[in-house]
């Protein structure tokens, strides 16, 4: 069994090997163990869903996968590589793949840029070579992909609803044809209909561009429309 | 049949600037000591008959048809008078704790206002009361209550909103999404904590886009989208055997039932229906 389970790791987008995070806050009593020795792989093309009260770490989680924050113990790889290890050069190589999306939609674009603006950098990151009208094609494509119409580029984001925002939140993220992304609450604070809108759409990308997607939330009859598997993580010591 | 303590009748909401009406034709009775739920999705103009109905709409949006509570028209009272019945009878526990909580403030600061200057509390008293009101939503007096909101997360400043609204001396409490951003566990303790401000006898408005909500609330619902009540009733019999098809696509867009978006036609369709009135 074990065996299997080496041959197959390189199929894995995302690994993570026996991940120890604990937070110490101020003052006496206030450490907190978030995990001990915690193992997650996500498959392109799979969302793993993970489910836990608010406090338990599941941002910290998704952010450590992402190398935003470092675990106490444990290792993390991407495509096979090991982050923690890898150099600057390489991790900054593999970084772009590896996207996230945010809870709160407004606050994840600069309030005095067109969403248009935004996006325009990372089309002209990822395609120096483009020309004059190449970047409208390309931004125009990534609004289509998620169903936004092009017109919506040149608004600024408080002149977008919030399911609006977030796909171009999500438009953002795959302009950089990323493999794994983890959506961090991503519908917690939109409505029932734009939920199931934004639910859907994921699903759909996951599927088409193989992306593995971790989605985080406190809803589990969220996840479990939407996952495969779901992860669920429990308080280990209630002390905050 | 209950008394009447609030009658909305055809509440319309128009912005001047924009030339546009924003709220129309929204007519609704809460009775005392039931709970009535607006349902609807952003921009459905929900929270503008929350500020309508407590007379405190943003200055460029006019209102009109009548708004009466206990009888009396609040948009006509002095602003005297409104003050008197402000905070005592009725009040707007309003949505997004973020802009909605003093910044430059601690959490306890603001939460003890309530039990000073409304309810005129002797310290000690105050004290203790506060104390278990904080301890009662998981929260501690001496730990989060000497924080500012900014310090909190999101779920705790939303409790602490939910305590000041728990605080308040007032028969008719208007509540603006209290669960908007809280996980499962905090979610169905707001709304307990909302029955039980029920089960004293309290009468509540609860603008919520989360169906559970109002199941849980019981009483009488409407929906609205885009301005209009779209349909109104009992809770159970509206969310279990819904005639409109937008209120059965809300029905079905929720993650329990399916999470199926509402179809485009549905939408489409009601657009076309009122533009041409």
């Amino acid at each position: 069994m074990a065996e299997q389970r080496v041959e197959k790791m390189a199929d894995y987008c995302i690994r993570a090997e026996n991940l120890t995070k604990s937070f110490s806050g101020k003052g006496r009593n206030n450490s907190k163990v978030l995990y001990r020795d915690l193992s997650l792989a996500v498959r392109p093309g799979e969302i793993v869903g993970l489910f836990g009260p608010s406090g338990c770490g599941k941002s910290t989680l998704g952010d450590i996968l992402l190398s935003l924050q470092l675990p106490d113990r444990g290792n993390v790889f991407w495509n096979g590589v090991n982050v923690l290890q890898a150099g600057r050069k390489k991790r900054k190589a593999l970084r772009p793949l590896f996207q996230k999306i945010h809870q709160d939609p407004g606050s994840s674009f600069p309030p005095h840029q067109l969403v248009g603006e935004a996006l325009y950098d990372i089309v002209r990151l990822r395609n120096p070579a483009l020309a004059g009208e190449g970047y409208r094609q390309q931004m125009a494509a990534a609004a289509q992909e998620v169903h936004l119409d092009e017109k919506l580029l040149d608004r600024y984001p408080i002149q977008l609803s919030g399911g609006e925002i977030q796909r171009f939140a999500l438009a953002r993220a795959l302009l950089n044809n990323p493999v794994f992304l983890v959506a961090d609450e991503p519908t917690s604070r939109l409505d029932y209909s734009v939920q199931a809108n934004i639910i859907r759409l994921l699903m759909r990308l996951a599927e088409k561009r193989r992306i593995g997607i971790l989605l985080i939330s406190h809803d589990r009859s969220l996840l479990q429309v939407a996952c495969e598997r779901i992860m669920t993580l429990k308080e280990e010591d209630n002390k905050i | 049949m209950r008394t009447p303590l609030l009658q909305v009748n055809d509440l319309t909401i128009r912005s001047v600037a924009q030339r546009k009406r924003l709220v129309a034709d929204v007519s609704f009775t809460v009775s005392r000591g039931e709970a009535f739920t607006l349902i609807g999705e952003t921009g459905s103009g929900k929270t503008l008959v929350a500020q309508a109905v407590c007379s405190c709409l943003p200055e460029e949006l006019v209102a009109g048809g009548a708004v009466d509570f206990k009888g009396v028209n609040l948009a006509r009272l002095p602003a005297k008078e409104k003050r008197r019945i402000y905070g005592k009878e009725l009040f707007l526990l309003p949505q997004e704790p973020n802009s909605a909580l003093d910044p430059v403030m601690l959490v306890a600061g603001q939460v003890s206002e309530i039990f000073r200057y409304v309810r005129r509390y002797d310290p000690q008293e105050l004290r203790h009361t506060l104390a278990a009101l904080f301890s009662d939503l998981g929260l501690s007096l001496s730990g989060n209550g000497r924080l500012y909101p900014c310090q909190l997360s999101g779920g705790m400043q939303q409790r602490i909103l939910l305590a000041i609204g728990l605080a308040v001396p007032a028969e008719f409490i208007v509540v603006d999404e209290p669960t908007k951003g809280l996980d499962a566990i905090s979610r169905a303790s707001a709304v307990k904590k909302l029955k039980n401000l029920l089960s004293k006898g309290k009468t509540l408005l609860c603008i919520t886009h989360d169906l559970s909500v109002a199941r849980a609330l019981g009483g009488r619902m409407a929906v609205m989208y885009g301005g209009y009540i779209v349909e109104s009733g009992d809770v159970w019999q509206l969310l279990d055997a819904p005639k409109h098809p937008y209120t059965r696509g809300l029905v079905n867009a929720a993650p329990e039932n399916g999470l199926i978006p509402i179809a485009e036609e549905v939408l489409a369709a009601m657009k076309t229906a009122w533009q041409n009135g």
